[in-house]
């Protein structure tokens, strides 16, 4: 159930019309307002504090079967089913306790089953300021609703049909039985495309793929004979052909790559807006109208991709029909869908580079760490090596060569030998030992050791730390040093976020409690600031390798925070304030035991 | 190769490097005194011959780069070459500007080290060659008369023997006779010999 608190200046004003006495105008104003209660097709009632009802215009009348005469005095529970009417009274005085006007979703039955509607409450203040009555305006959004689940549910139909069969559209009542779809409609057609749309991006295809799928479904269900798209490489400024399905599959053709700003396809991209060109290719303006018309093409249509404003490619079909309004409607959706999909792909891909990208870094710090061992460990001996096999050489080029010496020097070379051999042994023993090393740990202690280490600067900045951790936290496992880190990096970023606030308290709320997910435990870590916050634009920037809003950082911390979390099976996000400043937080499920 | 009194100083805490090192310097008949640490090295008194000292970058305690801060001042100056197991650019650069001879990453060619050693060996002599010729120089100079110092002092700046017995108040014969024993005393072959013996002794007036 949902509801809505409104200005409650209404209130006022309300009143004020309860109980104006400008007589004068009284009578004809009393006529209108009948008018119009008992013209509208919405239901409006009144009610005394108590619940009795004190007045219902004819629709309500109408759509109840009952009359005013009958009805007044009454409560709910006289008029309703049990549960309705309960409903209805505790809607009622959520209004009377709130004293402003509020909004309700409210299920009624009605002749023709069950009615959803949108009621808004308000309620009428007496001089002396006290709720006498409430009133409320009932809209029937039944249809509307209907409506959303029809689509809904066809969606989900669709979906499901279009994974199996392209060819026969088939659908399945409450009862179970088949019943064919007319495919002939654009809305089912929209239907069909926009679910091949989401079964081609849902797979692990490369780009191009998923393009090619969606450009041909467009030629199954959108009459196209060609259907084109590209993308933008945002660098060259140039449109790339990925996909092209129907009377020509060439990619390498004369359209594959489009500057931005030429031909009719380019100032779609340029001007981010739709093309329909429907007049059969008569406008001499129209580049290849020849070619076209030849190709016995009489519509085209063409639609920008757009990513949250920004530019990601165009798409385009040719027809040998005209195009119908509901057509180029079900492309326009089509095309949102396919951007959607593009955006997120990329999203997806950049997450996947970065995250390689990061373990590349790691291993190469680890490399480095490790060779600068190596280096002193080994060469060592090594280079002790060498310079007895020279000293060797040297020996016995001599005219009367040193035997004893030379004995000496290759003994010394077998121990030294043996002596880098063990280093290679031990190196590798160390680099199995570093594995991650995951001991059930309590995370409330775990944060009161980080804590203390952050201790002196959140003493000379100032900084109010408030803590709330929970006692019933269930356990958690995973890497103490891993997890401390991530820890301290978040105390760290809220401290420098805090460091630059002057004109209120710098807070810092640490807490943490169990929360459970589905059937699964867990632990919820949050940390609220209340410092300078982050802009909800880069909510998603904020976790990439390398981005950075200090100075002195490297952008790495909450990159590496959040694989660390991932690797332990949870999750971190962040989400701006309210009012001021950002919240970090990071779920991590409960430890369940050795498994049998 | 090397008969002579020569000795080649090691400090690395690797005792089979400086074994290594200490045979392969020997099989060109150099002498060598190993240490392990940089301490080691400084409590020992060296026997007064020429010299190099082959140093490990990394020691416990005091590092190759401190010992080489620590001789900077050792008159003559120490001539080292640096081995190291890991040496980067920067390191190397520093050790180099500070004077050392040859700056060689482990493991090296025989002959680099055989090399960069002979290279500091003849530095060292030709330092120590200088320096015993100075000092010399300085004894002669300290058996002289007070009134032959004047006269040198003179002579050197390029006066006449008639403008020095101006000078001194005195006859051009008796300068004469000064001249000629002080030039017998310093051990000069000409002029232009004492003139650089003056140079070393920083007799001469700052040139204008």
């Amino acid at each position: 159930m949902t509801q809505r608190q409104s200005d409650p200046s209404v209130r006022t004003k309300n009143a004020e019309r309860q109980h104006s006495n400008v007589s004068d105008r009284k009578g004809a104003e009393d006529a209108l307002a009948r008018e119009i209660l008992n013209n509208t097709g919405n239901l409006i009632l009144l009610k005394d504090a108590e619940g009795r009802y004190l007045f219902v215009n004819r629709q309500f009348e109408r759509t109840f079967h009952v009359r005013q005469e009958e009805i007044r005095g009454k409560k709910d529970e006289e008029i309703f089913p049990p549960e309705q009417a309960a409903a209805f009274q505790a809607n009622d005085l959520e209004v009377l306790k709130a004293g402003v006007p509020m909004e309700f979703e409210e299920a009624s039955l009605q002749d023709d089953g069950p009615h959803t509607s949108i009621v808004q409450k308000f309620p009428l203040i007496n001089t002396n300021g006290k709720v006498y009555a409430t009133g409320s305006i009932v809209t029937d959004i039944t249809e509307r609703k209907h409506a959303e689940q029809a689509l809904r549910e066809s969606e989900e139909h669709y979906r499901l049909l279009c994974e199996t069969a392209t060819d026969a559209v088939i659908s399945i009542n409450e009862n179970g039985q088949m019943k064919f779809v007319d495919p002939a409609t654009a809305s089912a057609r929209e239907a069909l495309v926009r679910a091949d749309v989401g079964v081609a991006f849902a797979a692990e295809d490369g780009l191009r793929v998923i393009l090619q799928a969606c450009a041909e479904s467009m030629v199954r269900h959108f009459d196209a004979a060609l259907a084109r798209i590209w993308i933008v490489d945002k660098d060259r400024n140039v449109l790339e052909l990925q996909a092209s399905a129907g009377t020509d599959t060439d990619l390498d053709g004369t359209y594959s790559r489009v500057p931005v700003g030429f031909f009719e396809i380019g100032l779609i991209a340029k001007e981010q807006k739709p093309l329909l060109i429907d007049n059969g290719f008569r406008d001499p303006r129209i580049l290849d109208g020849v070619w076209a018309r030849n190709q016995g093409m009489v519509a085209f249509a063409g639609y920008p991709l757009l990513v949250r404003d920004s530019l990601v490619g165009v798409m385009a079909i040719f027809s040998k029909n005209s195009l119908s309004t509901k057509t180029l409607d079900a492309l326009a959706s089509v095309a949102l869908a396919i951007a959607k999909g593009i955006g997120q792909k990329r999203a997806e891909e950049a997450w996947q580079s970065t995250q390689a990208e990061l373990a590349r870094v790691a291993r190469l710090t680890t490399m480095s760490a490790l060779s600068a061992s190596i280096a002193h460990e080994v060469t060592q001996p090594l280079a002790a090596i060498v310079t007895n096999g020279d000293a060797c050489l040297r020996l016995l080029e001599s005219d009367e060569p040193n035997l004893a010496e030379t004995r000496e020097a290759v003994t010394s070379i077998i121990r030294d030998a043996r002596r880098a051999a063990d280093v290679v042994a031990r190196v590798r023993a160390l680099l199995k030992k570093s594995d991650v090393e995951r001991s059930t740990l309590d995370l409330g202690q775990l944060i009161r050791d980080v804590l203390a280490l952050v201790q002196p600067a959140v003493a000379t900045h100032r900084i109010v730390v408030r803590m709330s951790l929970s006692d019933d936290l269930p356990p958690v496992r995973g890497d103490r040093i891993q997890l401390q880190q991530v820890l301290l990096n978040l105390l760290t970023n809220a401290i420098e976020a805090l460091c630059d606030v002057a004109d209120r308290r710098r807070d810092l709320v640490i807490s943490s409690h169990r929360h459970d997910v589905g059937p699964d435990a867990g632990v919820l870590v949050s940390m609220e600031d209340s410092g300078v916050g982050f802009d909800r634009v880069n909510v998603n920037q904020l976790f990439e390798a390398l981005y950075t809003t200090k100075p002195n950082g490297l952008g790495m911390g909450l990159s590496i925070s959040r694989s660390i979390i991932l690797d332990h099976g949870g999750r971190l996000w962040a989400t701006p304030n309210a009012s001021y400043g950002a919240s970090f937080q990071f779920f991590l499920p409960a430890w369940k035991g050795q498994k049998p | 190769m090397s008969g002579d009194d020569s000795i080649v100083f090691i400090v690395d805490d690797d005792q089979s490097m400086r074994e290594a090192i200490t045979r392969l310097l020997g099989t060109v008949g150099l002498r060598v005194q190993a240490f392990k640490t940089a301490q080691e090295f400084l409590g020992t008194k060296r026997p007064d011959h020429p010299s190099c000292l082959v140093l490990d970058v990394r020691l416990p305690g005091l590092s190759g780069l401190d010992l080489q801060r620590e001789v900077a001042s050792v008159d003559p100056p120490i001539q080292i070459v640096f081995i190291t197991a890991h040496g980067d650019i920067p390191m190397s650069v520093q050790a180099m500007k500070a004077g050392a001879v040859e700056f060689l990453t482990k493991p090296f060619r025989d002959q680099q080290l055989l090399d960069a050693v002979q290279q500091a060996i003849a530095r060292d002599r030709a330092a120590r060659d200088q320096l015993a010729e100075l000092t010399a120089v300085r004894r002669r100079y300290e058996s002289l008369s007070p009134r032959e110092h004047e006269v040198m002092t003179l002579v050197v700046t390029g006066l006449l023997n008639k403008q020095i017995a101006a000078e001194l108040r005195t006859s051009e014969a008796t300068v004469k006779a000064h001249r000629a024993q002080l030039m017998h005393k310093m051990e000069a072959e000409s002029l232009a010999h004492l003139v650089r013996m003056a140079e070393r002794l920083d007799l001469l007036p700052p040139r204008r």
